[in-house]
């Protein structure tokens, strides 16, 4: 064989190795490592971003903002750009963040201006002397701080923000709206009131995303797209009238005050919608800054705390013996000469006053213990039961606020207990739960479902949801409790707040003088005093409760609750435009 | 050289030419395209940023609360309303 016919030969073979030889490294590249090689590659080329809506905001109806979000700073420090250490930058920093501790500070002790720029001071030398690169020098810093601190002109300073609740009318409505604070995982998380029923709804949504981006990190085009939905959670518009909560909030204090109450509650709820238009609570709580106040302070006491609601009672035990026809308003109560005897107790009216043969309606007006048990008695144990339950006395409101629950309701239904219960005492509720049970008779006798959300706004999909009334039951026939109407307005025309009485708007209205139940018996000296009414009677718009918890000026409702009461309603009068119904003639 | 040998070599060139402006064009509009929605992305933060800083001011300003301790209390209450009995107004005439 020729060289010249082997070297073709040698060629092709040549050929075909350097092909298989290649032909196989592809594959090991393509194929077998393929699959890791496209995930680095993409790691390489693609850059993750996570997103954080922000948390709905809170309105009162009438589209006040009363929860916003604001932007506030982390003062951070990266220890590599200080070029030449600032021996004093502690103690300038210190000095602008004084500022802020001094309006922060609620308590006039901790005024003391050099004391805390001696304290911010000994603290920044502490996080500065701390071993890592970028070190978190101070938080809550708002946009005036920032400034201020940037004017500095130190290029290792940095910020990072972040978001916080804001509250443009301070705390009002606290015990409603709740606050946010950090769960286990320091996210943000509300407690209580609506931040808490409703954190999911309002909590901002996270999102994690993938860029494509170049060598330097830059986003590429093509499959990224300008994803312009937003994350954020949704917003929610409530019953609440700004300013009827403002003036209710305002009175309560006043009432307080004025009476030497502990405490207080206020509310104020449309019966025909079930609208909660307002509910002030005293003492109350900043929810910007909650962690400086009472823990016990942050629950809805409408809603968290019983009470034995006494004779404001008495206008359920009345309604539920006219519904059944066991009575009816000129019924005489056949046995009201002289307190009772049941068992081992003997009971008294307030007044130790007796009526003999009191009609039912009078009872009502002079609110009469031993007539109450007399239409207790009539109307049957049962029965009694059926209408207090009918009337939702242990039921929970159903209502977006996060100490929303049922409450005890008595089992053991006695002679005592019945008699008892009849003039509430011996049976507790809470305040909403007593609103809503007189609210029923307001409203022609259908109760409606309390609610505080008036619309729902999502803004993923672009829709605004209206929250429609609910009604909850019928619970006395409509003559029933056009009837107790009349009572009510009797009782508050002729009762023991009758020389507080105003001549312009009917007004339907019951006081309440109950005992403090401690363990054993009751407090000595020491009352819950409570008026519930609606106005105008025969068109109510507004169903309102007003209780004070131990009022020192006098034990009794007619003296502290009911003037506040009709002091309060005046006002709203104005306030929703009530004509007055009760026209006086002016005599020439 | 033959000349379809030519032919083919100009077509072989002038294709590869076409390709590379082809992709460097593609390529140049996906930088440009990554640009723009960085660019707006930008816009959409920082017009966002400005529009809650104005809303918390409004909030703040027309606060309820705030205006309260600023403004006098000018509320007098009704103690007596005051009927209209008659007019000799005609708009007001029944």
């Amino acid at each position: 064989m020729t060289s010249s016919s082997l070297r073709p030969k040698i060629l092709l073979l040549t050929f075909i190795i350097a092909f298989i030889g290649i032909t196989s490294r592809l594959f090991y590249w393509q194929i077998i490592q393929g699959y890791s090689l496209n995930k680095i590659a993409e790691n390489q080329a693609t850059k993750q971003k996570t997103t954080l809506g922000k948390r709905g905001q809170i309105f009162t109806s009438n589209k006040h903002l009363l929860v916003g979000n604001k932007e506030m700073y982390h003062l951070m420090i990266d220890k590599s750009l200080i070029e030449n250490p600032d021996n004093d930058l502690s103690k300038k920093i210190s000095t602008i963040l004084a500022e802020r501790d001094i309006d922060d500070s609620t308590n006039s002790a901790d005024l003391n201006l050099d004391l805390i720029k001696e304290e911010n001071k000994d603290y920044l030398d502490s996080r500065l002397a701390m071993e890592s690169t970028w070190i978190r020098l101070s938080s809550r810093i708002d946009r005036e701080i920032k400034q201020k601190i940037e004017e500095l002109d130190n290029p290792a300073l940095y910020f990072e923000s972040y978001d916080m609740r804001f509250y443009p009318e301070a705390s009002m409505a606290a015990h409603l709206t709740g606050f946010v604070g950090k769960d286990e995982e320091g996210s943000d998380t509300g407690y209580f009131g609506l931040e808490g029923s409703l954190n999911k709804e309002l909590g901002g949504k996270f999102q994690r995303k993938n860029f494509f981006t170049d060598a330097l990190g830059n986003l590429l085009g093509g499959d990224n797209v300008l994803d312009n939905k937003s994350l954020n959670g949704r917003d929610v518009v409530l019953t609440i009238q700004r300013d009827i909560q403002f003036l209710i909030e305002t009175e309560l204090k006043r009432g307080i005050e004025i009476y030497g109450a502990a405490s207080g509650e206020i509310i104020v709820l449309d019966p025909k919608t079930g609208d909660l238009i307002g509910l002030a609570a005293w003492p109350k709580y900043g929810q910007e800054k909650y962690y400086t106040f009472e823990p016990e302070l942050y629950k809805n006491p409408s809603l968290a705390n019983l009470y034995e609601p006494g004779s404001t009672f008495k206008t359920l035990t009345v309604a539920a013996g006219i519904d059944t026809e066991a009575v009816t308003p000129e019924t005489e109560c056949p046995n009201c000469e002289g307190p009772r005897t049941i068992g081992k107790y003997t009971i008294r009216t307030w007044n130790d006053e007796y009526n003999p043969n009191i009609t039912v309606k009078d009872a009502l007006a002079k609110s009469d213990n031993i007539a109450m048990i007399y239409v207790a008695e009539t109307l049957g144990k049962d029965r009694f039961v059926e209408y207090m339950k009918k009337f939702g006395i242990g039921e929970e409101i159903r209502i977006d606020l996060q100490d929303d629950t049922s409450t005890p309701f008595p089992d053991k239904w006695g002679p005592v207990e019945l008699a008892t219960s009849s003039f509430g005492q011996g049976i507790s509720t809470n305040s909403l739960q007593m609103v809503r049970a007189v609210s029923a008779i307001a409203n022609q006798g259908v109760m409606m479902r309390p609610k505080i959300l008036k619309q729902v706004i999502d803004h993923q999909s672009n829709k605004t949801i209206d929250i429609t009334p609910i009604e909850e039951r019928r619970v006395i026939s409509q003559k029933t409790a056009q009837t107790v109407t009349e009572l009510m307005i009797n009782s508050a025309k002729h009762g023991e707040a009758q020389w507080i009485f105003k001549n312009t708007h009917a007004v339907a209205g019951k006081t309440g003088t109950s005992q403090i139940p401690i363990s054993g018996g009751y407090k000595e000296d020491a009352t819950i005093a409570s008026f519930i009414g609606f106005a105008p009677a025969e068109n109510p718009r507004f169903v309102m409760l007003i209780k004070l918890n131990e009022p020192q000026s006098s034990p009794w409702a007619a003296e502290t609750a009911a003037p506040l009461w009709y002091r309060v309603a005046e006002k709203l009068f104005l306030l929703m435009n009530i004509p007055p119904d009760v026209t006086t003639s002016i005599s020439p | 050289m033959k000349l379809g040998m030519k032919v083919y070599y100009t077509m072989l060139v002038i294709f590869i030419a076409i390709q590379a402006v082809s992709t460097v064009y593609q390529l140049g509009s996906t930088i440009g395209h990554g640009e723009k929605i960085t660019q707006l992305e930008n816009e959409i933060f920082n017009k966002e940023k400005e529009l809650s800083i104005l809303q918390e001011e409004k909030h703040q300003t027309y606060s309820l609360t705030a205006l309260a301790i600023t403004e006098d209390d000018s509320y007098h209450p009704i103690g007596r309303p005051i009927t209209l009995l008659g007019s000799d107004n005609l708009a007001s005439a029944n």
